[in-house]
C-alpha cells in the first residue's frame, strides 16, 4: 500500500475545512477558491480511482484496513467496490459542482464551506467504510453539518425543516445502531467487519428482526414511504447546492446501506422482506408521482418526484435479481444527477424570480433560451427518455422486477406515465405560452450556472445512449452480490 | 454487395441526428441555411437507403449488431436489420422525408425559430429511422419514445399558443398510455419467449412455442400501436396534434411516425397469426377506428382537421387489415397512404400558406389561384377515394379482397361504407376548397416553387405508387412483402369498390356543387348524427369527465392525505412528545422535585414552630417550667 488513495478522499475534505477555518472570515474570496480546490483534487482523485479498478473482480478494491480500537475489534477499513464506485464518483462530481453554485453565498461564507467540506467527509467516508462502526461514525457525522447547513442558510422556515430532518434521521438512525450491535454480538467472532459477517449465517428469526431495524433506519433516508415527509420540508427550505447533496447524495446513502449492509449480511431477512419492500416500492411510485402532479412549488415538485424516482430504486432492489438490482443501483447514479440538474435549475430561476411558485411563470422559454434548452433536456431525461440515463435505469428495474412480481411491476408502470404528466405539465407552466411581461427582463444562464449543469447533462446523455459505459464497473459487484443471495 | 451494405446502413439514421446537432449548436448562425444542412443530410440519407435496399430486392436481409446492455449474464442488443419490411419504411420514410424538409423551406421561411424547426426535423428523422431498422423490441420502443418526443418538440413549435402547448403535452401522454402497455407487452414476450429479437419471433417460432402469455403479450404491445397509430380509443390526440406546422403534419402525423403503429404490427405479424383471439383485437379496434374516423371526418370544417380523421380512418383500414391476415396488403397501404397523405397536407399547407386560413367555409374557387397545388390535391383525393388507377385504389381494394375472401363480412362491410364515407369526405373537402365561389377575404397565390415541386413529386407517387402492387405486376410488392403469399386479383370486387367511391364522389358533387343548400337541410334531417360527428363523439369531453379529473382528484387528494395524515403523523408524534416532555416537566417540577421541597418545607415549617418557643425571653422560659412542673404533679398526683 505506498498511497492510500482512499483515506485521502475521505480526509481531504476535512483539511480543507481545516484550511478554511486558519482562514480570515473576511478574506472570501480564498474561502472559495480553497473549497473548490479542494472540491476539485477529491473529483479527480476518484476518476483516478476510476482508473485504477479492476473491471473484473467483483469484490472489494483499494482496501486499507487498520486495527482502530481493539477493545471492541472495530478497524478503520476502507475499500471500494462495483457498487460504491459510482457512488464515490456521484459524490465527488456533485461535491464539486454544488460547490461552484454555492458561490451566491453572502452571508457567514466561512462557515459555510467548512461545513461543506465536513459534509464531504462524512459522504465519502459513508460510501468507503467496511467496518459497521466506521459506517456508522461517517452517517451520523453527515447528519450535523447537513442540519447547520440548512438552518443557518435556509429558506423561512429553516429551523423547522432542519430540526424535522436532524430528528427524524437521527431517530432511524437508532434503529440502525441497534441493528449494528445486535449482529456484532450475535456474530462469532465478534467483529464489526461487513465482509467477515457475510459468512456467519446468521438464524431466520434473527435476520427478520436486524432486518427491520435496519430498514427502518435505511427508510427515513432514502426515504421510503410513508417516511418521506421531512424531504420536501428539507428540500424546499435548503439553500439550492444543498438541496442538490441532499438529493444527490444523501438519499443514496439510504439504498446504499441495503446493497452494503442488509442484503450481503442478512440474506434470509431480505428475501422474507423483499415482497413488502415491492409494495412501498410501489405505493412510492404512485404516490409520489401523484402528490408531485398537485405541486405548485417547483422545488416541492422536483422532491416529491424524488419519491417516485427513489421507489424504483427500491423496487429493482425488492427483486432480488441481477438485472434489477443493476438497474436500481443505475437509478441511483441516475437520479442524482438529474435531480441534482433539477434543483440547479430550479435555484437559477429562484436566483432571478425570487419565487418558486409555477404558476407565476409561463413563456420562459422565449426569453431564456439556453434555460429553456437544458430545463426541457433535464426534465426529458426525469421523465424516462430514452437516450438518457434515467430511461436506462427504469428499464432495467421494471424488466428486472417483472418476472418476479408482475402485478406490482405492471402498476408502477403507472410512475412512468405520471413522470411524464408532472414533468411536461411543469415545462408548460415554466416555459410555454405567452410571456409574463414581469419576466421579459429574466436574463439567461450565466457562464458559471451552464459549467455547473452541462457535465450533468453529458453524463445523463452518454449512460442514456451507451449504458455499458457505467454498467461495466456495477455488473461484477451485482453479480457477487446477486450470488450471496441466493 | 451486403458486406458494403452493412457498413451503409449505419449512417442511413446518423446523419439527420448530425444535421440535428448542428442546427442546435449553430443555428444562430447558419439563419436560414440551417435547412439546407437538414436537407443534405436526409437526402444522403435517401441515397444510401436505395443502395441498402437494393441487395434487399434481391432477397438478401442485412442485419449489424452490437451489445447495449449488460446484466448478469445476459445482454441486450442494438443494431440495425434491413428485411423487406424494413426497405419499404426505409424508402418512405426518406423518400418523404427529403420532400418535406424542401417544402419547409418555402413554409417556415421568416419564422423566428427556422433553424430550429429543422434541427428537430433531424432529429425526427433520426428517432424514425432507428425506429425502422430497428432488431428488436426494446430498440424499437427506444426509437418510439424518441419519435414521440419529436412530435412533442414540433407539435408545440409555436409554444406562444397555449393550443399548441396543449395539443404537445396531450399527444405525449396519450402515447405514454399506450406505451405502458407496449411496455408490459415487451416484458411479458421477454420472459414468455424469451426473446425480444424480430429476427427470432418468426411464424416457426410461434408455432413451436403456442404458450397463451404470449398471446397476452401480443394484446399488450397493441397498446403501444393503438397509441402511436391513433387508434380508437386514444385517438384523441392526434386532431390536436394539428396544431403544429403543416409540414410536420403531412410528415409525422400523416406519413410516417403514426404509421408506426402499423409497422410495429406488422413487424409481430407471425404472433397474430398464431393468435387469432389478439388478432381479431387488433382486427376490431381496426374497422372500428377506420369507420368512426370517416364519420367524424364528415363534418369537420377545418381543411387540417378533416384530413386529421381521414388519417385516424385510413390507419384503422391498415391495422384492421393486419388483423384480418391481410399484412403485405396492409403494408401496401401503408406505403400509398404515405405518398398521398403526405400530399394531401402539403396541399392543405399550400391552401393556408395562399390564404391565411384553414377554414374551409371561408375558402372555395381556389383552383384558378392554386392551379398546381389543386391539380395535385386533385390527384391525392383520387387515389385516397380508392379511384383506379391511383395508388389508393390498389391497395385499398386489396384489403377488401382479403377480407371478403377470407370470409370477414362485418369487416368488410364496415371497411366498404368507411370508403364510401372517405370518397365522400374527401371530395366534399376539394369542392368546399378549390371549387365555387371564394368565400372569405383575400388574395391567395400559389405557393412557390420550393413548395410546389415537392407536390408534383408527391402526385408522380400517389398515382404511381400502387402499381407494384397491382395486377399489372402480378402484385410483386405482396410477393417481396411476404414471399409465398398467393394474390388473386377479384374483378368483381374492383368493380364494386370502384362504384361505391364513384357513387360516394357523385353524392358529394351533389351536395356541394348541385344543391349547395342541401348540407344543412340534412343535417337538420339527422341532427342527433349531426351533432355527435361535429362534436367527435364527445371523446374529448368524456375523458375530461372522467380520466383527467380522476387524476386531478387523486393528485389533490394523495397530497392533501400527505400534509395532514403522513405528516401530520410525524409532527403529531413530535407534538406528543412535547407534550409528554411538558407533562414530565410538571412531575418533576411539582411531583418529584417537590417531594424534595416538600423535605425542605416541612422541616422550615416544624422549625419556625418550634423557633415560636425559642423568643430569649427570661419569663417564658419560666412560664414553661411552670406549666411543666404543674403537669407533672398533676400526673404524679392522680
Amino acid at each position: 500500500m505506498n498511497f492510500p488513495i482512499l483515506t485521502w478522499l475521505v480526509f481531504l475534505p476535512l483539511l480543507g475545512m481545516l484550511a478554511v477555518m486558519l482562514t480570515p472570515k473576511q478574506n472570501e474570496k480564498l474561502i472559495k477558491q480553497i473549497a473548490t480546490v479542494v472540491s476539485a483534487l477529491l473529483f479527480l482523485l476518484s476518476l483516478k480511482v476510476l482508473m485504477a479498478f479492476n473491471l473484473h473482480d467483483g469484490g472489494i478494491q483499494l482496501a486499507e484496513k487498520v486495527m482502530w480500537i481493539p477493545q471492541l475489534n472495530v478497524h478503520y477499513y476502507l475499500g471500494i467496490d462495483g457498487i460504491s464506485l459510482p457512488m464515490v464518483v456521484l459524490t465527488a462530481l456533485l461535491s464539486l459542482l454544488a460547490c461552484v453554485a454555492s458561490y451566491g453565498i453572502k452571508d457567514r461564507v466561512k462557515e459555510y464551506f467548512a461545513l461543506y467540506l465536513l459534509l464531504e467527509t462524512g459522504m465519502l467516508g459513508t460510501f468507503l467504510a467496511l467496518d459497521l462502526f466506521l459506517f456508522y461514525v461517517f452517517w451520523e457525522v453527515v447528519l450535523v453539518p447537513m442540519y447547520f447547513l440548512i438552518g443557518i442558510w435556509g429558506g423561512p422556515r429553516k429551523e423547522y425543516a432542519a430540526i424535522k430532518f436532524f430528528l427524524y434521521t437521527l431517530a432511524g438512525s437508532l434503529f440502525m445502531l441497534l441493528g449494528i450491535l445486535a449482529i456484532y454480538f450475535t456474530s462469532t467472532p465478534q467483529t464489526f467487519d461487513m465482509i467477515a459477517l457475510r459468512q456467519n449465517n446468521f438464524a431466520a428469526g434473527f435476520q427478520h428482526i436486524v432486518f427491520l431495524a435496519l430498514f427502518l433506519g435505511f427508510a427515513i433516508k432514502v426515504p421510503i414511504w410513508p417516511f418521506h415527509t421531512w424531504l420536501p420540508d428539507a428540500h424546499v427550505e435548503a439553500p439550492t447546492p444543498i438541496s442538490v447533496i441532499l438529493a444527490g447524495v444523501l438519499l443514496k446513502m439510504g439504498t446504499y446501506g441495503f446493497f452494503r449492509i442488509s442484503y450481503p449480511i442478512l440474506p434470509e431477512g431480505a428475501h422474507w422482506f423483499a415482497p413488502w419492500m415491492g409494495i412501498l416500492a410501489a405505493i412510492g411510485i404512485i404516490y409520489g408521482g401523484f402528490v408531485a402532479l398537485a405541486q405548485t412549488d417547483f422545488k416541492k415538485l422536483v422532491a416529491y418526484s424524488s419519491v417516485s424516482h427513489m421507489g424504483f430504486v427500491l423496487l429493482g432492489l425488492a427483486s432480488c435479481s441481477a438485472m434489477g438490482m443493476n438497474g436500481a443501483l443505475l437509478q441511483m447514479f441516475s437520479h442524482g444527477v438529474l435531480t441534482g440538474a433539477l434543483f440547479l435549475l430550479v435555484g437559477a430561476l429562484y436566483d432571478r424570480a425570487h419565487t418558486r411558485d409555477l404558476s407565476a411563470f409561463g413563456g420562459l422559454g422565449a426569453v431564456m433560451k439556453v434555460y429553456a434548452g437544458i430545463l426541457i433536456f433535464v426534465s426529458m431525461g426525469s421523465l424516462g427518455l430514452p437516450g438518457l440515463s434515467g430511461f436506462v435505469a427504469e428499464f432495467m428495474i421494471l424488466l428486472g422486477t417483472f418476472k418476479i412480481y408482475p402485478v406490482i411491476t405492471g402498476l408502477s408502470c403507472i410512475g412512468i406515465l405520471l413522470a411524464a404528466c408532472y414533468m411536461l405539465y411543469t415545462v408548460q407552466r415554466v416555459l410555454l405560452g405567452k410571456v409574463n411581461p414581469k419576466w421579459e427582463k429574466l436574463t439567461d444562464m450565466t457562464g458559471r450556472e451552464i459549467f455547473t449543469l452541462a457535465p450533468l447533462m453529458i453524463v445523463t446523455l452518454a449512460i442514456g445512449v451507451y449504458p455499458i459505459l457505467i454498467l461495466k464497473f456495477m455488473t461484477p459487484a451485482i453479480t457477487a452480490l446477486v450470488g450471496l443471495l441466493s | 454487395m451486403v458486406n458494403n451494405a452493412s457498413t451503409l446502413i449505419c449512417f442511413i439514421p446518423f446523419l439527420p441526428l448530425i444535421a440535428f446537432a448542428i442546427n442546435i449548436f449553430f443555428g444562430k448562425q447558419l439563419g436560414e441555411k440551417s435547412a439546407w444542412v437538414t436537407l443534405a443530410c436526409s437526402t444522403c440519407s435517401f441515397v444510401l437507403a436505395m443502395l441498402v435496399i437494393r441487395p434487399v430486392l434481391s432477397g438478401a436481409v442485412i442485419q449489424v449488431n452490437f451489445d447495449w446492455i449488460v446484466f448478469g449474464s445476459g445482454a441486450l442488443q442494438f443494431g440495425f436489420l434491413a428485411d423487406p419490411l424494413a426497405a419499404i419504411m426505409l424508402f418512405v420514410v426518406t423518400c418523404i422525408g427529403s420532400l418535406i424538409v424542401l417544402y419547409s423551406i418555402g413554409y417556415m421561411h421568416g419564422d423566428p425559430r427556422f433553424s430550429r424547426f429543422f434541427a428537430y426535423l433531424g432529429l425526427f428523422l433520426f428517432s424514425m429511422l432507428g425506429l425502422v431498422l430497428s432488431t428488436n423490441l426494446v430498440q424499437i420502443y427506444i426509437f418510439w419514445e424518441l419519435v414521440g418526443v419529436c412530435s412533442y418538440f414540433l407539435i408545440g413549435f409555436w409554444f406562444e399558443k397555449d393550443s399548441a402547448a396543449n395539443a404537445g403535452k396531450k399527444a405525449f401522454i396519450t402515447n405514454r398510455i399506450g406505451d405502458v402497455g407496449f411496455f408490459i407487452g415487451i416484458a411479458l414476450l421477454f420472459y414468455g419467449a424469451g426473446t425480444v429479437n424480430f429476427t427470432d419471433l418468426t411464424h416457426e417460432y410461434f408455432h413451436h412455442h403456442h404458450q397463451a402469455i404470449l398471446g397476452i403479450a401480443g394484446l399488450f404491445l397493441f397498446c403501444g400501436a393503438i397509441g402511436k397509430s391513433a387508434q380508437f380509443p386514444l385517438h384523441v390526440w392526434l386532431p390536436d396534434a394539428m396544431e403544429g406546422p403543416t409540414p410536420v403534419s403531412a410528415l409525422i402525423h400523416a406519413a410516417t411516425m403514426v404509421a408506426a403503429g402499423v409497422y410495429l404490427v406488422a413487424r409481430l405479424f407471425p404472433l397474430y397469426e398464431a393468435f387469432p383471439h389478439s388478432a381479431s383485437v387488433v382486427a376490431v379496434i381496426g374497422t372500428t377506428t377506420a369507420c368512426m374516423g370517416a364519420f367524424i371526418a364528415l363534418s369537420a370544417n377545418d381543411i387540417k382537421k378533416v384530413l386529421a380523421y381521414s388519417t385516424i380512418s385510413q390507419l384503422g383500414y391498415m391495422i384492421a387489415a393486419i388483423g384480418i391476415g391481410a399484412m403485405s396488403a396492409g403494408m401496401f397501404h401503408l406505403m400509398t397512404h404515405a405518398f398521398f397523405k403526405a400530399l394531401l397536407f402539403l396541399g392543405a399547407g399550400s391552401v393556408i400558406h395562399g390564404t391565411g386560413t384553414q377554414d374551409m367555409r371561408e375558402m372555395g374557387g381556389l383552383f384558378k389561384a392554386m392551379p398546381k397545388t389543386a391539380w395535385t390535391f386533385l390527384m391525392a383525393t383520387l387515389a385516397i377515394s380508392g379511384i383506379p388507377p391511383f395508388a389508393g385504389f390498389w391497395s385499398k381494394d386489396e384489403i377488401l379482397t382479403h377480407a371478403f375472401l377470407h370470409h370477414h363480412p362485418v369487416v368488410f362491410g364496415l371497411l366498404l361504407a368507411a370508403a364510401f364515407l372517405t370518397a365522400f369526405y374527401m371530395f366534399r373537402l376539394v369542392f368546399m376548397t378549390f371549387f365555387g365561389k371564394t368565400r372569405g377575404h383575400f388574395h391567395a397565390h400559389e405557393s412557390p416553387a420550393v413548395m410546389t415541386v415537392p407536390l408534383m413529386i408527391l402526385a408522380f407517387f400517389a398515382i404511381a405508387a400502387g402499381f407494384p402492387g397491382s395486377p399489372f405486376m402480378h402484385h410483386w410488392f405482396q410477393a417481396f412483402v411476404l414471399p409465398g403469399e398467393a394474390v388473386k386479383a377479384n374483378f368483381g370486387l374492383m368493380m364494386l369498390s370502384s362504384v361505391v367511391a364513384l357513387s360516394a364522389i357523385g353524392c358529394a358533387y351533389y351536395c356541394y356543387i348541385v344543391k349547395p343548400e342541401m348540407p344543412a337541410r340534412i343535417t337538420q334531417a339527422i341532427k342527433p348524427l349531426y351533432q355527435a360527428s361535429l362534436n367527435k363523439l364527445w371523446f374529448d369531453e368524456i375523458y375530461g369527465a372522467t380520466v383527467v379529473r380522476l387524476f386531478q382528484w387523486l393528485a389533490g387528494t394523495l397530497f392533501l392525505f400527505d400534509q395532514k395524515i403522513v405528516d401530520g403523523a410525524v409532527n403529531g408524534s413530535a407534538r406528543v412528545g412535547l407534550w409528554i416532555s411538558k407533562i414530565k416537566n410538571w412531575i418533576d417540577q411539582y411531583i418529584v422535585d417537590g417531594a424534595v421541597n416538600l423535605v425542605g418545607a416541612i422541616t422550615r415549617i416544624t422549625s419556625s414552630i418550634l423557633r415560636l418557643f425559642q423568643t430569649g425571653v427570661i419569663h417564658h422560659y419560666l412560664l414553661v417550667m411552670f406549666i411543666g412542673i404543674l403537669m407533672i404533679l398533676y400526673g404524679i398526683t392522680k
